[in-house]
């Protein structure tokens, strides 16, 4: 189980699925459907929506994120867009815009 | 530069992949991936599309043409269909590949150049392969000549060194076709021709 790691240098434009983790420090212009979790880092500039496991947010994500298990919005994570999960947490010093679902 | 980038043997990446770094390939790539590090295509992994960095290294199976800076070296195991283009170029026993190759290119670099000669020469020596002639090819810039339609153009500055051969027959730095063909009865008729057109001027 390797985890997929996008470098700070690296820009994905398209449509990225996987059934491991996913670290983003790059950027990534799309959609992202991941089976595992995923993590961006502070570096890493997200503009996709997000399907995972679970989604920590370090970086910067402008779409909507749909969790199975749990979102975490770090500190200096910075979201703009709607989010539906189980369980969320929201940092001190985060920045969200959106709404939130954590419903069914 | 330093930071491995890794795209994991179950992801899947419909779309252009681009930056500064090196990146380890285990997954599936449809679409185009420019890197400005080395690339390695490992065993099972696939890619749809054009591929350019540094150095690339191959083990998987790629559809498209591969561009390396530096080197493109295609490992036992891989299955290419699609061009290389890269200074040095190393194939390795067991590697499959259907496509065009096109060395010369910026000056390689020492190590890589060193591990690549056994191909090139290698390759040198059937007239079929018009490419690992670094010298006259040189004068060609690598993106110019991509193009399918060079391909004839390219055994053109091949044959002045074939010629070579030929210098028995007399025969000019033209297409291969001399070659195969005797050009002995040619020769000889324009030598009759011009004493015969001199003596009737002379007339």
């Amino acid at each position: 189980m390797a985890a997929t790691v996008i470098g700070p240098g690296i820009t994905i434009e398209g449509e990225v699925s996987s059934n491991d983790e996913v670290v983003v420090g790059g950027v990534l212009r799309g959609k992202l459907d991941v089976a595992g979790p995923v993590t961006v880092d502070s570096g890493g500039v997200v503009e996709a929506d997000i399907g995972a496991r679970s989604v920590a947010i370090g970086g910067n994500v402008t779409g909507n994120v749909v969790a199975s298990d749990r979102v975490d919005l770090l500190a200096g994570g910075r979201l703009v867009g709607d989010v539906k999960a189980a369980r969320l947490t929201i940092a001190d010093g985060a920045v969200f815009k959106g709404n939130v679902d954590m419903d069914g | 530069m330093s930071s491995p980038n890794i795209i994991s043997a179950s992801t899947t990446i419909i779309g252009r992949i681009s930056g500064e770094g090196d990146l380890e390939l285990h997954g599936h790539v449809e679409g185009e991936v420019s890197v400005s590090g080395s690339i390695a295509i490992a065993t099972g992994a696939t890619v749809k599309g054009s591929v350019e960095a540094a150095a690339i290294s191959v083990a998987g199976a790629v559809a498209g043409n591969l561009s390396g800076q530096e080197a493109v070296v295609l490992e036992s195991g891989a299955r290419v269909v699609g061009d290389l283009a890269a200074p040095s170029i190393g194939i390795r026993p067991g590697a499959l590949l259907r496509g065009h190759v096109e060395t010369g290119n910026a000056p390689p670099v020492p190590n890589r150049a060193a591990a690549a000669r056994p191909a090139m020469t290698r390759a040198a020596e059937p007239r079929r392969v018009a490419a690992p002639v670094a010298a006259p090819v040189a004068a060609k810039p690598a993106p110019a000549v991509r193009a399918s339609t060079t391909r004839k153009s390219a055994p053109e500055p091949v044959v002045p060194k074939a010629s070579g051969r030929a210098r028995k027959t007399g025969a000019s730095a033209s297409t291969s076709d001399k070659r195969r063909k005797p050009p002995a009865p040619v020769v000889p008729a324009l030598k009759k021709r011009t004493k015969k057109a001199s003596k009737r001027n002379a007339r």
